[in-house]
């Protein structure tokens, strides 16, 4: 899909989250989340637009685009500041489409295409290790709305490795929402308690490897999309303050000292743009697909991090009052740069990655 | 002459470039370049010229009609990508000559103009500078001082230039200067000139800068007479013409450039992966460099697909993104080699002429990295435009 259309997907994705998804919902008191009827409302909203099917093949329901056009769809998300649980939806129907057996992708595609089922889906790669087929502890952070009504994270037991597909409401499971500083995504995690796993709740990729990699490559661009929209938003809103605000008998915006600022943001962030869909349109089979997207994901979210810090430090102390929504952003875009193991381990498999293909 | 490349697939022209490259590039040209002298340097830059000429890559953007190969962009990018993987000799000497020249006459020239001057870059005999900045107009360029007035069939230019690359060894330089003192915007009484280096009245002095090479020289223009058909464009209008095609041959000459960074980051983990490469801190900065080099890349590549479609867009902001992105990337880039390499970064070395940006020695690299955060509009006045033009924060 031409890069000209894509921006065109991705404006009407903003545009319906504009009309589906206000700010007002998170600006309650600091760290309290947007309630559970704003969020299955929004869900409603995005499976009645067809967004969950985005990328899930069209012989069961989907709209059958790529991972390019799941991006756009990603950065309006965090521009909006957005639950983002449909990330679950969208990693599970790549995982189900990649590596499901027929029977799997007859029986999930459909739903997770049309909404009905919503996925919480391990954000990364922590495998757990089953004994007996009986599986204990805790399952690594999971995204999705906390209607989940699937959890799927990757497991091992013996010599099989996979992707566990498991009802929160099985016996020994519970599913917990993981409460963080970004009041504006919700995450959740599972605990097991001798959790009995049957045959029927394996995805079994013939090479483990090779969809761990393709998954974690989807989690990256997830991660930079996200990011690239909610820092743009950050910068825009600061902007428009500058532009306002009078000071010394002047408009604030007019001073070097923050506008030098501000340009420096926007050049990182139209570069963040640049890499992350030059990122997006990498062959998944490519050599450095992987590699690509991780140098994405740290770029983008360390760049954005820092953008949304100085916005708080451009606003001044309206930027420090819960009232306003600077803080939002911040705490959405340090969370996204912790993720997936934190920027330092995303850099050394990147190393990995490269001194091993070079 | 490239064959049209209508029946070659892009894969084949690259293999195609691949092979005649290997052929032609000297192995051990950068051993022969290190500390040579200006006429060797001088002869090398006119015979690489005429090498790639053999193989019609002398001038690879050029259209057909003046002399180029007429390639698509999608082949212009292979053959720049090709010219750093075989790490190909820089034509230093020529970036005016291959760069700025033809972008302006292309847009703003006259035919007689075009065919004057274009052939002599080409055939390899012509070397052209800029006379644009001068002692009290830097980055205020727009001040400029030197006066160009109309008497008769010529201009008498009188004031000084300074900055000017390679105006030592230049034949033409393409010159600004004041035609109307009293504009009511300075920037409206400005007119674009092609001035002959051999005109009586000019005289020009080297300067020597901090990585010692002497690439830069200034130029003192006593009563020198410009014929009136070396007028570029209309008089009182070069300001318009300098600036955009300043802003879109950047794009060009980067796209050269940033394959050559991107090569060299290869090249570097391959030197670094035994050594600083096992230092957890380093190998993280370096790693890091990789997504800011395909960002620059994916941001000359959307540039050049804006100026395929509508060359005036080229002129639009995406270079003005694109030099802010770079310069720091490029110096940050150099001074990172100079901390992870340690001691032997330090060590005095001749320069390499015709290296361009990258030539090995760290901490001349390093050093040479200023010239793109301060010259063709520092980073302070890219960071001007952006917030003034793009984001629309009023002046100050």
């Amino acid at each position: 899909m031409p890069d000209t259309e894509l921006d065109a997907l991705g404006e009407m994705f903003s545009d319906g989250l504009r009309k589906a998804w206000s700010i007002d919902n998170q600006m309650g008191v600091v760290g309290q989340q947007y309630s559970k009827g704003q969020a299955d409302q929004l869900w409603e909203s995005m499976a009645a637009l067809g967004w969950p099917a985005l990328i899930a093949d069209e012989a069961y329901g989907g709209l059958g685009m790529g991972l390019n056009a799941a991006v756009r769809l990603y950065s309006a998300l965090g521009a909006a500041l957005a639950p983002a649980g449909i990330v679950g939806n969208l990693m599970a129907t790549d995982l189900v489409a990649s590596a499901g057996s027929a029977e799997q992708q007859e029986a999930l595609l459909p739903g997770l295409a049309d909404g009905s089922l919503r996925a919480g889906m391990a954000i990364d790669n922590r495998v757990l290790t089953l004994e007996k087929h009986r599986l204990d502890g805790a399952s690594p952070l999971l995204v999705g709305d906390a209607d989940a009504n699937l959890i799927i994270f990757p497991a091992t037991h013996g010599d099989r490795n996979g992707w566990l597909v498991i009802e929160p409401r099985r016996d020994g499971v519970k599913v917990d929402q993981w409460s963080s500083t970004d009041a504006t995504r919700t995450f959740l995690q599972a605990t097991f308690d001798e959790t009995a796993i049957r045959p029927a709740d394996w995805i079994q990729p013939l090479e483990f490897q090779r969809t761990a990699n393709r998954l974690l490559r989807h989690a990256c661009l997830a991660l930079a999309a996200d990011a690239l929209g909610c820092g743009e938003t950050a910068l825009a809103t600061a902007v428009e303050y500058l532009k306002a605000r009078q000071q010394f008998g002047r408009v604030i915006g007019s001073f070097q000292a923050l506008k030098h600022r501000v340009a420096d943001h926007k050049t990182a962030l139209f570069g963040a743009k640049h890499l992350l869909h030059r990122c997006a349109q990498d062959d998944d089979m490519a050599d450095d697909a992987l590699l690509n997207a991780l140098s994405a994901k740290v770029f983008v979210t360390r760049s954005v991090a820092e953008v949304a810090r100085d916005c708080i430090q451009l606003f001044g102390g309206i930027g420090f009052t819960s009232e306003h929504s600077a803080h939002l952003y911040l705490n959405r875009a340090k969370l996204t740069e912790a993720l997936l193991g934190g920027n330092a381990a995303a850099l050394d498999l990147a190393a990995h990655l490269m001194t091993a293909a070079r | 002459m490239i064959p049209p490349p209508s029946e070659e697939t892009a894969e084949q022209f690259r293999t195609r470039i691949r092979a005649e490259l290997a052929a032609i590039v000297p192995t051990d040209w950068r051993s022969r370049m290190q500390g040579a002298d200006e006429e060797t340097y001088r002869k090398f830059q006119f015979w690489w010229l005429s090498e790639l000429r053999r193989i019609g890559l002398a001038t690879p953007h050029w259209p057909k009609e003046w002399g180029g190969p007429g390639l698509p962009f999608s082949h212009q990018i292979i053959v720049y990508e090709e010219l750093a993987r075989a790490d190909a000799p820089e034509l230093d000497l020529m970036v005016i000559s291959l760069f700025h020249l033809p972008a302006t006459l292309f847009q703003h020239g006259t035919l007689a103009q075009r065919h004057r001057y274009l052939e002599g870059v080409s055939s390899g005999t012509d070397v052209w500078c800029q006379g644009f900045s001068e002692p009290g107009a830097g980055s205020d360029l727009a001040s400029l001082r030197t006066t160009a007035v109309r008497d008769g069939d010529h201009y008498r230019v009188n004031g000084q230039k300074i900055w000017s690359s390679q105006a030592m060894h230049a034949d033409f330089c393409l010159l600004l200067a004041r035609t109307d003192p009293v504009a009511t915007r300075k920037q409206a009484g400005i007119s674009y000139f092609i001035l002959d280096m051999k005109s009586p009245g000019v005289t020009v002095r080297p300067i020597r800068q901090i990585t010692g090479e002497a690439e830069f020289a200034e130029i003192f223009l006593d009563e020198v007479r410009i014929p009136t058909e070396n007028l570029i464009g209309a008089e009182n209008g070069g300001w318009d013409i300098a600036q955009s095609t300043l802003s879109s041959e950047r794009g060009l000459l980067l796209l050269g450039y940033s394959e050559r960074l991107s090569q060299a980051y290869d090249r570097d983990l391959e030197s670094g992966r035994d050594s600083w490469m096992q230092d957890a801190g380093l190998r993280r900065e370096f790693i890091s460099f990789h997504a800011e080099i395909l960002a620059i890349r994916a941001m000359i590549r959307a540039l050049l697909h804006d100026i395929q479609k509508d060359s005036a867009r080229g002129g639009s902001e995406l270079p003005i993104y694109i030099k802010l992105f770079w310069a720091p990337l490029l110096q940050r880039f150099t001074e990172f080699l100079v901390r992870a390499e340690g001691l032997p970064a330090h060590a005095a070395e001749l320069p390499t002429a015709g290296s361009g940006q990258i030539s090995g020695a760290r901490m001349t690299d390093f050093l040479k990295s200023f010239s793109w955060t301060i010259s063709g509009g520092s980073n302070e006045i890219m960071r001007n435009i952006i917030s003034e033009r793009f984001v629309g924060l009023p002046r100050g």
